[in-house]
């Protein structure tokens, strides 16, 4: 017995920290994709087979943070409905089909997925009027009337809240955040990230950005951990309270972004 | 040469007034011991906190399918510590990590020692397997998310005392101190008294640095070697700072090279050898 006193040790060390650890975070996502399909027909072919059903449309992408991280929300959300309501998560930002397939490869979602392609997306964002900005949910009632629709990342309780009020006709109304964040990602010292700083002080003030160097341990950690993309730096991506535009590379864009999202 | 090598890596001293981290070019390289590279004046990387934040990003084993470079990188990474074990086994732990400098000059205060308690050894294998490889590498809180450098997290006094401290203390309470502080805290002053009744306690029961390269030193080019003129006197254990007989195991994985044995010895038994000379 003596001789395996090393294992309580072991334990000592790691499991407070592990527990403390795993209980901040929030719901796993699926293990299991569920059904991937291409183009607006498709979408609407989903929409016409939920009539009666309340659907909640969640706009997204793979290089949007905030909606990777809500993703797992849905997904508890939709297995805890069933078939009571539908949920549907449309892929509007990677122009590249087998971004998102590489994607779900790594990181399976158990809603149905509608992916659309660049000319597609711009259609759809104008149907729905929908924001320059990821993530976008709307819920629609049984008759496909807008009941709630909210620009950013939200609560689990919101979700809930509002496919209640999607079932029962009482039309959401929603508080926008307005606090800018941007995101400034690139090794210090590049010309082009002192240009992204420069513009991002201008448009969000001296405390209104985070640079991160993706050559530095502790930043990539901080990356992957906002879901920022680890390619492709120099770059900035503007975010408004939990809604972010994509990742852009030059000054001039981010102070576009920055004018679509106001 | 412990303390040369801590003057080379650690030339941003300004980190230690400002709370500054350095990231220059040359954070891309490591050091060949236990040096975290949030140590504010620490110009290298260390290799077991680099390690783990390489398996720890989003689908990690998917980039390395793929051959991303952000993921391919691991394999130099685990070349550094291959090839520092295969070349002398824990010789760097003994002539070059900081950490274990620390730890010997706690070892010099003059207090009553404490013993050993042996069978607490084989810790340091579970902090290399678990905490380093396996949950930096497969536990994914959020499915698709990062993981954890979890020996980092749970652990290291190295970071902790070199790092942790100095950046809270320079950062005039920017750092948040929450949970992990305080335990990390609690586990290196743990760690740091015990150092002061036993010597190299971290080497000898806790370092997945030392773990690795104790295994390769299994197999390295330079081992130890007790010749037939040994007596077995047993003053080489006395002088070991991690509390073995060399003369009855010299292909230890305990054994940090350290050449003390050497000194001391009375017959000249002990040398340092390339495999299969004596």
């Amino acid at each position: 017995m003596k001789k395996l006193l090393w294992i309580p040790l072991v334990a000592i060390l790691i499991i407070p920290v592990f527990v403390v650890s795993l209980s901040h975070h929030g719901p796993a996502g699926s293990s299991v994709n569920g059904a991937l399909v291409t183009g607006i027909a498709s979408l609407d072919s989903i929409l016409s087979a939920s009539s009666g059903k309340p659907v909640l449309i969640n706009f997204w992408a793979t290089w949007c943070g905030p909606c990777v991280r809500e993703m797992p929300l849905l997904e508890q959300l939709a297995t805890e409905l069933g078939d009571e309501a539908v949920f549907i998560a449309v892929d509007m930002g990677d122009p590249e089909l087998s971004t998102l397939e590489f994607f779900r490869q790594n990181n399976p979602i158990g809603i149905t997925v509608v992916w659309l392609s660049t000319e597609e997306a711009s259609v759809l964002a104008d149907r729905y009027e929908l924001a320059d900005a990821l993530p976008m949910t709307l819920i629609l009632n049984g008759s496909g009337e807008e009941t709630a629709r909210a620009i950013g990342a939200r609560s689990s309780e919101w979700f809930v809240s509002a496919m209640a009020g999607a079932s029962s006709g009482t039309v959401e109304v929603i508080e926008e955040e307005t606090e800018i964040h941007i995101y400034v990602v690139g090794p210090a010292g590049d010309s082009a990230v002192e240009a992204l700083i420069a513009e991002a002080v201008a448009i969000a003030g001296a405390d209104g950005f985070d640079v991160l160097d993706p050559t530095v341990p502790e930043d990539s950690i901080a990356m992957a951990e906002a879901y920022l993309p680890g390619s492709g730096w120099p770059y900035a991506q503007l975010c408004v309270g939990g809604a972010c535009n994509r990742p852009v590379g030059t000054p001039e864009e981010l102070r576009s972004a920055f004018e679509s999202m106001r | 040469m412990q303390l040369a090598t801590l003057l080379a890596t650690n030339l941003h001293l300004t980190g230690w007034v400002d709370g500054s981290i350095y990231t220059g070019a040359s954070k891309a390289a490591m050091i060949p011991g236990l040096h975290c590279y949030s140590c504010p004046s620490s110009v290298l990387a260390c290799p077991t906190g680099t390690l783990q934040s390489i398996l720890a990003t989003p689908n990690f084993w998917g980039m390395l399918a793929a051959g991303r470079a952000d993921a391919v990188i691991v394999l130099g990474v685990v070349g550094f510590i291959a090839l520092v074990g295969l070349l002398a086994g824990r010789f760097a732990c003994g002539w070059f990590c900081p950490f274990g400098l620390l730890q010997e000059l706690l070892y010099k205060i003059p207090l009553p020692r404490m013993s050993f308690q042996e069978s607490l050894r084989p810790a340091k294998y579970a902090m290399l397997f678990l905490l380093v490889f396996a949950l930096p590498a497969f536990l994914r809180p959020v499915a698709g998310g990062s993981g954890d450098p979890w020996f980092c997290k749970a652990v290291c006094p190295a970071g902790t005392s070199l790092a942790g401290w100095p950046l809270v203390a320079a950062s005039d309470g920017a750092f948040q101190t929450g949970f992990l502080f305080w335990w990390k805290s609690a586990v290196a002053v743990l760690i740091l008294l015990w150092a002061m009744v036993v010597e190299r306690p971290f080497c000898r029961t806790l370092c997945p640095l030392g773990a690795a390269w104790g295994i390769l030193g299994k197999v390295s080019v330079f081992r130890m070697h007790v010749s037939d003129a040994c007596v077995s006197c047993g003053k080489c254990g006395t002088v070991c700072p991690m509390g073995i007989e060399i003369y009855k195991t010299p292909a230890s994985a305990e054994c940090i090279r350290c050449g003390r044995c050497e000194k001391v010895c009375p017959v000249d038994a002990i040398s340092h050898s390339v495999k299969g000379q004596s």
